[in-house]
């Protein structure tokens, strides 16, 4: 019930945002998305912390502490949020992307290593993958893609500011590589009530990354309302696969539980 | 060394006394007749002592044996053994069933239904068989002619070697395995052979001197103490050679044979091996599971199949979790596995539906394909630890049929 209020909520933000923009009023839409989007993701944040943060670390609880990683991800995410108001605010607009991008990298990297602590936990139980020669690969071929893509955005759009795209293009390698990991383990367990939860976070990852190229293809950072409204959807879509994520147990009740 | 787990057997019509069947396994047994006319007189002595429709005597009690009695519709069983146990119990009960359905006329008059030889392949089947292994060594006794006039047991112990095991006579002689193990038991009941089972990896023993004393020897080595420590009753003997850092294991089941013989060990009855099992493969189940799902979703799929499985299996309200996902089998219930008043058949039942339950939950939860993979990989880790008697454990039965 929660989860279907935070996608209701979403989809009241996307009606309203619709509505505004078929009137022409721009300027005010991005103000209002532009505080809302930190909001969105610090609430969620929280609510991800109170979820699954009291236990996990304490008791190896590999689902718990994947789960409390993401939420820590997005009180970052939230802290990137308010440093483009900040950076709008000095009417830099073309820094605003470069400090973004800048303040998501702390968070992007507690979502990998949730993730990947979480596959790791998964390949333990599944025996998915043997040895250590996938971890390697996964190295070499991010490296490989992020150089490769920052000389060709470089050369694409010489006149675009270089620091920006060394910064954001291995955010969109990173949330590339979230993306992939999320997709492979929807699809193992694509037939069970988990992948529900699964397959929430994984379309809001994908509306962060779309979000993330958008930043180096079109000029998506300065004033466009997109951009925060693309990263409020990507929020509660988090949001409500924690709460799916939460709710697992209760699909199986017992008193015992209550008096232990 | 592991024999036939009962002394002599012994049938009784209720209403004269008369022994119907019996069968001693040892040298020296009671007299037929004499032991009827008792057990019979007792046990009325009891009904009019207590004025109670269903008889009350159920075990009488020697130096070294116990007669454990069993009541059917008109007969009697009694059964002469070294412990009581639940299992020789329901073997008893089973084949005083057996016996009225085969031979329901005698109730009504006597006349003679060659009892002994009709009724053997029932008694062989409860209680030697069981013994029975493919890897149990046949020690073929030197005058064997004399005990044995059956054909086929007489070629079969012609033609093996004198020591040997059972899956080796088997493939000495070309018959398929199932065939040397009935010839074996066969021979076995004639009193033609002894047999051993060798002590096994999978094997879980419980020290009895515990205060660093034996009776017999006096005071213990120390390395003698630690070893024994990890004889806890709960560790199979795979585990406790990891434990010792043994390398050699063949040569550390010899030591534990030994020890065995000198009675500072022995064996746990079959209800606690079955318990120990089964919670050692539940426990993994949990475990993989839980790397997956959270300990909060596991505890709960557990807790809530335990709950669905009680009414049926009232035992079960004593397998608990303590931490986490680590099962704990409270004191009522390893008391009654130690003792052996529990069935094993009754333990293992109960732990068969609950791994169904948990492993149904779970597929719900991640998908048949998913759960498949961790019952395969929970059957391999526990076939590490229990090499011979993990198959033991209905594994077909826990994996998920794939949807379409």
């Amino acid at each position: 019930m929660h989860a279907i209020a935070i996608i209701l909520f979403g989809i009241i933000v996307l009606f309203v945002s619709l509505i505004l923009l078929t009137i022409g009023l721009n300027a005010l839409l991005y103000s209002i998305m532009s505080i809302l989007a930190p909001l969105v993701a610090i609430f969620i944040g929280l609510l991800g912390i109170s979820f699954f943060g009291r236990e996990s670390f304490l008791k190896e609880d590999r689902y718990h502490t994947f789960n409390v990683w993401i939420a820590l991800g997005l009180i970052f995410f939230s802290l990137a949020d308010i440093t483009a108001i900040l950076v709008f605010m000095t009417e830099d607009a073309s820094q605003i992307c470069f400090a973004v991008s800048l303040v998501q990298v702390p968070g992007l990297f507690l979502w990998v290593l949730g993730i990947l602590g979480y596959f790791k936990a998964l390949n333990a139980s599944l025996r998915l993958t043997e040895g250590t020669q996938l971890w390697l690969a996964v190295g070499v071929i991010t490296t490989l893609a992020s150089l490769s893509l920052v000389v060709i955005f470089a050369i694409i759009s010489p006149t675009r500011n270089i620091l920006a795209t060394i910064v954001g293009v291995p955010v969109i390698v990173v949330l590339g590589l979230i993306v992939c990991v999320i997709s492979g383990i929807l699809w193992v367990f694509r037939e069970g009530y988990i992948a529900r939860s699964l397959a929430l976070l994984l379309f809001g990852v994908v509306l962060l990354l779309i979000r993330s190229i958008f930043w180096q293809v079109e000029d998506y950072c300065g004033g466009n309302p997109l951009s925060p409204i693309s990263a409020i959807e990507s929020y509660l879509l988090v949001g409500a696969s924690f709460l799916l994520a939460n709710n697992l147990n209760l699909i199986f009740e017992s008193s015992e539980e209550g008096m232990e | 060394m592991h024999t036939v787990e009962i002394n002599s057997i012994y049938i009784i019509k209720r209403e004269t006394g008369v022994c119907l069947y019996h069968k001693d396994f040892t040298e020296s047994a009671f007299d037929p007749q004499l032991l009827s006319s008792f057990l019979v007189a007792m046990t009325s002595f009891f009904d009019e002592a207590t004025r109670s429709v269903t008889s009350q005597a159920r075990a009488f009690e020697g130096t070294h044996y116990k007669i454990i009695v069993e009541f059917g519709d008109w007969t009697l069983g009694a059964v002469s053994t070294k412990e009581d146990s639940a299992g020789i119990r329901a073997k008893l009960k089973r084949l005083i069933q057996r016996f009225e359905e085969q031979f329901n006329v005698l109730r009504w008059v006597d006349i003679d239904l060659a009892v002994h030889t009709r009724f053997e392949q029932s008694v062989i089947l409860e209680y030697v068989r069981s013994i029975i292994h493919s890897d149990t060594i046949i020690t073929v006794r030197p005058e064997w002619e004399h005990y044995t006039k059956r054909s086929e047991v007489i070629s079969f112990l012609r033609l093996i070697p004198s020591i040997c095991t059972v899956r080796e006579a088997a493939d000495f002689l070309e018959i398929p395995l199932e065939v040397a193990l009935n010839l074996t038991a066969e021979a076995l009941w004639e009193r033609a052979i002894s047999v051993d089972n060798p002590v096994k990896p999978d094997d879980i023993y419980q020290a009895m001197s515990i205060t660093g004393t034996n009776p017999l020897t006096g005071p213990l080595t120390p390395e003698t103490v630690r070893t024994l420590t990890e004889f806890d009753g709960e560790t199979p003997l795979s585990i406790a050679a990891e434990r010792l850092k043994t390398s050699d294991l063949k040569r550390f089941l010899d030591e534990v044979a030994l020890l065995e013989k000198r009675k500072m060990i022995e064996l746990v009855t079959p209800a606690h091996s079955v318990a120990i099992r089964y919670t050692s493969a539940l426990q993994s189940l949990l475990e993989n599971c839980a790397n997956i799902l959270g300990l909060k979703v596991m505890r709960q799929v557990f807790l809530s199949s335990k709950q669905q499985l009680v009414d049926n299996y009232p035992w079960l309200a004593f397998v608990s979790l303590e931490e986490g996902v680590d099962i704990e089998l409270r004191s009522s219930l390893t008391s009654a596995t130690i003792k052996g008043s529990i069935n094993p058949d009754v333990v293992n039942d109960g732990f068969r539906v609950l791994l169904q339950f948990v492993t149904r939950k779970v597929k719900d939860l991640l998908g048949p394909n998913p759960i498949n993979k961790i019952v395969t990989n929970t059957r391999k880790e526990i076939q590490n630890h229990f090499p011979s008697t993990a198959y033991e454990i209905e594994w077909e039965y826990l994996t998920a049929l794939k949807s379409s």
